[in-house]
């Protein structure tokens, strides 16, 4: 019995090994939906498990005629009717259906536009030159970099060359870049052309940026051969064309509730690359903790965690410059009104007096009381501060674009200030028109500076068609706000927290894989309006233990949403993708990149290969 | 009440005693907490955590400590009454303790220290006599680390202005013996200077200085206002040397493959906490990734084509844990775990084991323990030629060979097995005696000394050879008692298993695998230190570096200062905030390390210094 399982187990992973490497194809009939199973003694074996396909259809198919599925207690059942008619009435279902899918052999994540491949191998020499008219320094970083990473076990291994990589097909990659002009800004082209044949390793690219995504691609193609001790590219000959569907593709990372360290900023930029993202979002002071160096107003930095829990400018210009080498924009965001306790710490006077004691200034912040305490907008410091910070920001980070945040404003903490109190009178106002105001002078401020503000959505939903007209709205609270901001002429951008928020750990990769950022949008100026999503990793129970797991592979799900549209939809669409995340999990760690199993938080379940878990 | 400010102000305070003090009064005591009921603790979002708890308590003057259900306690009479002896308690009677000058993990031997604050240029140039590649390939680490404000990629990025003097602009390192072969008996000591005058580290071999080096990186801290590197409390005077050789920890490769890039951080890791001994479990039952020329065929138990070490890559696994003062000691068990053996060639596997009574279910999945079949004419030939291709890819002097779990059921359905006991006249058991003094043998031709898990000494006693090394992983204290009476070298592994990932670091930093041969000399001095073990049935590359840091770090010090470690009063108390603080380190340094107090999670937002 345990001999014919794990013989059976062999060969499934052989198959599967198989898959990778050679051209070959599996019948699937599964049907995937997700489940809601709340563990009981029971169903012990399966809840643990019950987002994990692979796992449940092994387990029916070993039932034989007696499963037809399971329902939404993990309890099997066994035919499809009594399945379907789940009492629970949850609809979430396993369910073994009839039909034959064909799984596509090929493994790239994200999956390229358009491509044509073959049935043959080609080998790539690990002493490969680069050929190329440009004069790219970022290309040709790219180009050491990736060698490490392709032909990772010579490449700094000080490796003998064998005989088989001697006679390598290929020692060259021509790279044709036509623009040299290297600005990294939103819409900046990516697109990219990739040759691989017996005789021609090529990309073609209208900036270096596509020559990067194209590299990526490429790294993805070359596989090392262990038997062979060679390099090879599989089903080749390829002809891949390749373009996001979406300029915008980030990860916000929050580095105020816990400081991240440089080394694990830049690994998680070169994360982001190996994903074809191309923004990260840097959250980087919020309540807790303010860990930015300003040189004109050097105390806010005295809201750091720690004396060593802080970024220098100078540490911030080369993660914007490491960043940029690999085609990610850093947009920084400096949150407010709201979240701007740490502010205070060494400039008080920023905020509302009487705070402490005031109606509803009840934070809803973890760990720090009162932490959503917003700037005193009406303090003599408040706007010649913000209007210093971003004159003296706006060269640091090169990008065009800056978050203005604007969220969960605390209105309340503002009813104790009698300056605050003679303000509204004068002027005839609402807290709601004191939070416009603020609202409306930070826009001038980030205008003046060159750069168009981002704003949660609350800002939007507060005070909709009467902002500029330039700003871009970031939905959190719900998809629906990009479809209303976008029918208004809004350029907009997505990170619906119930499919989107890294924080919420019980998402599984369906979640953000499936999430569709053009949801009810079906005209085409205004999809045009949608810029792309984003991934949040909100800090409050993250720190560097643990972020990666949170984030990888995840995160993938929504890289190829944004970059491909269209693989996620229509019918099979998880089941087909399935495969090629697995594989992409396993490049990730590869790579040193610490990605969870794909359908598991934390720990496997057991002994297993990467492929399978 | 402004609990915020009190916040700040209490991460401050840490912060004062932590960097400008290096003293601080300490009034707390903690024990471990046993059998915690996780509701009630979660009153206090489930923190064990002393800096935390110290500070819940320090604000309510009621407060005289907690008991194990997370209680608040009003008297330290109170506190103590805790049937589970699980307590976290204010004592006034440690008033007087402090904590230790420095934050170095592990601590030093001997530590002199003074009150002068210096500044270390970032164009510190090193100066030596020594001509070791390995010293200037761990230098060009160090300086990576010790300036890591000045690098960009691998590029030094000079600083702009020269707004200070600097104090100190040279390192001098000095290496009496040049002989660089890192065996278990390698001199590891090293003296460290520090003072405005200059720094200089001195040495027997380059791995004593290396181990200089680290304890330097963690002296210079970068101060973010003047925008210069420090270093506090000088003069500072170490004379450093390791309590016990060997400080290791097992890495299960088998159950789970763990890549490259993994295992090379991994390595490091080990080196900024001076580990010495990576023990590479490197195949098990369920997957066999090694390659082999010689038999080519046992790759294919590898998981898939993929998860796979080339002999290349083994080769430079052992140098670059060599440049980082690591011995490599691969394991080869033996005859028990043999499954993934089977898959290339099956004649190793007992004829019938699939049917055989008493033939599985311990190990998490099965079948693993199928044993290989001593009988087979197969076996020894090709254990024999394992052995000689490894001994120059593995330098060391030891190999392991397991020993442990065989399950004898499973060679019970071999009519060759039972002709060959029959023949004999032995047991099972004497198949399995015979199986491990043969490959003792085999071992010991080829140049290696083995060592084995504790069953086979428990079996065999004192019938083998006396060369060879026990390795306790179940019986802790009383193994170690009865191996080293019986006059054989010990290591322990017992109580420092990683994948028990629920226990904390307390626990095992109060371990002490001496506790039964304490005064004896002649037995003491056949301990030679331990391992820590993180077993792959459910660690994988994702959360390895997690479940092992910073929990490893008590074997660290535990076998790197032994007096300043272990079960004494105060000992926790006094470690934390090096601990805290070492943490850090590892996560400045791209290590993932878990919060000291939580695993998993960190609890809500805090300081590094604070989770």
């Amino acid at each position: 019995e345990n001999d014919t399982t794990m013989e059976g187990r062999r060969m499934i992973i052989a198959l599967a090994s198989f898959i990778l490497f050679a051209n070959a194809q599996l019948a699937f009939n599964y049907k995937f939906a997700p489940f809601t199973i709340t563990p009981t003694s029971a169903n012990l074996n399966i809840a643990p498990k019950q987002n994990d396909l692979a796992y449940l259809a092994k387990f029916c198919d070993e039932m034989g005629s007696q499963c037809a599925g399971f329902d939404s207690s993990g309890n099997f059942k066994s035919s499809v009717a009594k399945a379907t008619s789940d009492p629970t009435g949850s609809g979430s279902l396993y369910i073994k259906q009839k039909q034959n899918i064909t799984l596509s052999p090929v493994r790239l994540w994200p999956l390229p536009q358009s491509f044509k491949n073959g049935n043959d191998k080609v080998s790539v020499d690990f002493n490969w030159k680069l050929d190329t008219a440009s004069t790219s320094g970022i290309l040709q970083r790219a180009f050491a970099r990736y060698s490490k990473l392709i032909f990772s076990h010579h490449v700094d291994q000080e490796a003998v060359p064998s005989e088989s990589s001697r006679a390598a097909n290929l020692n060259t990659l021509k790279v044709t870049i036509a623009s040299a002009d290297e600005t990294l800004q939103l819409g900046t082209d990516e697109s990219y052309q990739l040759s691989a044949t017996s005789s021609e390793l090529s990309i073609t690219s209208k900036t270096v940026f596509g020559a990067l995504r194209g590299l990526e691609t490429l790294s993805q193609l070359i596989r090392y051969d262990h038997v062979q001790d060679s390099y090879v590219i599989a089903l080749a000959p390829w002809s891949i064309s390749d373009f996001p569907s979406f300029t915008h593709r980030g990860l916000m990372i929050d580095t105020s509730r816990h400081f991240q360290p440089l080394s694990i900023l830049r690994r998680l930029i070169d994360s982001l690359s190996y994903a074809k993202m191309n923004v990260l979002h840097w959250h980087i002071v919020d309540a807790q903790s303010f860990p930015l160096e300003s040189k004109k107003y050097p105390k806010l930095w005295e809201g750091s965690w720690t004396k060593e829990e802080r970024y220098t400018q100078s540490d911030i210009i080369k993660i914007v410059k490491y960043a940029k080498d690999r085609g990610i924009r850093v947009v920084p965001e400096l949150d407010g009104p709201g979240h701007a306790y740490a502010w205070g710490v060494g400039y008080p006077e920023l905020l509302p007096a009487g705070w402490e004691s005031a109606q509803g200034c009840q934070g809803d912040c973890p760990a720090v009381p009162h932490c959503v305490i917003p700037l005193d907008p009406t303090s003599p410091l408040t706007y010649p501060l913000l209007d210093g910070l971003m004159t003296e920001l706006k060269d640091v980070f090169e990008d065009g674009t800056f978050h203005l945040g604007g969220d969960e404003v605390q209105k309340g903490c503002w009813s104790n200030s009698d300056r605050i109190a003679k303000y509204l009178k004068k002027k005839n106002m609402t807290f709601d028109g004191l939070y416009k105001e603020f609202v409306q002078k930070a826009h001038d401020i980030a205008f003046k500076n060159g750069k168009s503000p981002v704003n949660w959505e609350e800002v939007y939903n507060y005070f909709g068609n009467s902002l500029d007209k330039r700003v871009i709205i970031h939905a959190w609270l719900s998809a629906e706000t990009v479809a209303k901001a976008t029918a208004n002429g809004y350029r907009a951008i997505l990170s619906n927290s119930k499919k989107w928020y890294l924080d919420h750990p019980t998402n599984t990769w369906t979640d953000y894989f499936l999430n569709d950022p053009l949801q009810g949008i079906t005209n085409s100026n205004q999809r045009k309006l949608v810029l792309g999503g984003e991934v949040c990793m909100w800090g409050e129970r993250m720190d560097a233990s643990n972020m990666f797991r949170l984030i990888w592979p995840k995160a993938a799900g929504m890289a190829e949403r944004t970059w491909n549209y269209q693989t996620a939809n229509g019918d099979w669409a998880v089941e087909k993708a399935l495969p090629r995340l697995r594989s992409f999990r396993c490049h990730l760690t590869d790579r040193g990149i610490d990605a969870d199993p794909v359908y598991t938080q934390d720990r496997p379940y057991q002994p297993g290969s990467c492929f399978d878990t | 009440k402004n609990h915020a400010k009190m916040r700040q102000i209490n991460v401050l305070l840490l912060f004062l005693s932590l960097f400008v003090l290096g003293f601080s009064a300490l009034n707390y005591r903690f024990q471990e907490w046993q059998s915690v009921d996780k509701s009630k603790v979660m009153s206090f979002w489930g923190r064990k955590d002393y800096a935390f708890l110290s500070t819940k308590c320090d604000s309510d003057p009621k407060c005289a400590g907690f008991d194990s259900n997370g209680n608040l306690l009003s008297s330290v009479a109170g506190a103590a009454y805790d049937q589970t002896a699980s307590l976290f308690i204010k004592d006034s009677s440690l008033n007087q303790t402090s904590y230790l000058p420095i934050n170095v993990w592990p601590y030093p031997t001997s530590v002199s220290s003074g009150n002068v604050e210096i500044t270390v240029s970032p164009m510190l140039s090193l100066r030596t006599s020594s001509p070791s590649v390995i010293l200037q390939k761990g230098w060009k680490r160090y300086q990576k680390i010790f300036f890591p404000q000045n690098f960009y990629d691998d590029s030094f990025v000079a600083p702009q202005g020269a707004k200070v003097q600097f104090a100190v602009s040279t390192l001098t390192v000095e290496i009496k013996n040049s002989n660089e072969n890192l065996q278990l008996e390698t001199d590891q000591s090293y003296d460290l200077e520090i003072s405005s005058n200059g720094i200089q580290i001195s040495s027997n071999t380059v791995y004593g200085a290396l181990y200089g080096l680290e304890t330097l990186a963690q002296l210079i801290k970068y101060n973010y206002n003047k925008e210069i590197y420090i270093i506090k409390s000088t003069p500072i005077s170490i004379k450093d040397s390791p309590s016990f050789l060997h400080r290791g920890m097992l890495l299960d490769t088998s159950r789970h493959y763990i890549p490259m890039a993994q295992l090379k951080v991994m390595l490091d890791s080990l080196s900024y906490a001076k580990m010495n001994v990576f023990h590479w479990h490197i195949v098990d039952a369920q997957s066999f990734p090694l390659q082999s020329r010689a038999y080519p065929k046992l790759w294919q138990g590898a998981w898939n084509p993929t998860e796979k070490y080339t002999l290349n890559d083994v080769a430079f696994i052992v140098k670059y844990a060599k440049e980082r003062g690591i011995r490599v000691i691969p394991e080869f068990d033996g005859p028990g775990h043999a499954w993934a053996w089977g898959v290339g060639y099956p004649e190793l596997l007992p004829e019938g084991w699939a049917t055989a009574k008493s033939c599985s279910n311990t190990c998490p999945s099965n079948p693993c323990n199928v044993p290989l079949d001593p009988t087979s004419p197969s076996t020894y030939p090709l254990l024999k030629g394992l052995y000689n291709e490894f001994k120059n890819v593995f330098p060391d002097q030891f190999l392991h060979l397991g020993g442990d779990e065989v399950e004898q059921g499973c060679w019970s359905n071999s009519k060759r097995i039972s002709q060959y006991i029959t023949k004999k006249n032995i047991t099972l058991d004497g198949l399995y005696e015979e199986f491990v003094q043969k490959v003792h043998v085999l071992s010991l031709e080829a140049g290696k000394i083995p060592i084995n898990w504790e069953e086979v000494f428990r079996h065999f006693g004192s019938k083998l050879d006396k060369r060879i090394i026990n390795h306790a992983w179940w019986s802790g204290p009383t193994f170690i008692f009865n191996s080293t009476k019986a006059g054989y070298r010990t290591l322990s592994s017992s109580g420092w298993y990683l994948d028990h990932w629920t226990e904390t670091w307390t626990k095992w930093y109060q371990n002490d695998p001496m506790a039964l041969i304490r005064g004896n000399p002649s037995l003491e001095k056949l301990y030679l230190g331990g391992e820590s073990a993180m077993w792959g049935e459910r660690m994988t590359a994702s959360n390895l570096f997690h479940l092992v840091w910073p929990k490893n770090c008590a074997v660290s010090e535990r076998l790197w200062n032994d007096a300043i470690s272990g079960s004494g009063v105060g000992k926790i108390e006094r470690a934390l905030p090096r601990l805290h603080e070492f943490k850090c380190v590892l996560e400045r340094r791209g290590i993932n390390a878990d919060p000291v107090y939580s695993w998993n999670y960190a609890q809500f937002p805090s300081a590094c210094l604070d989770s």
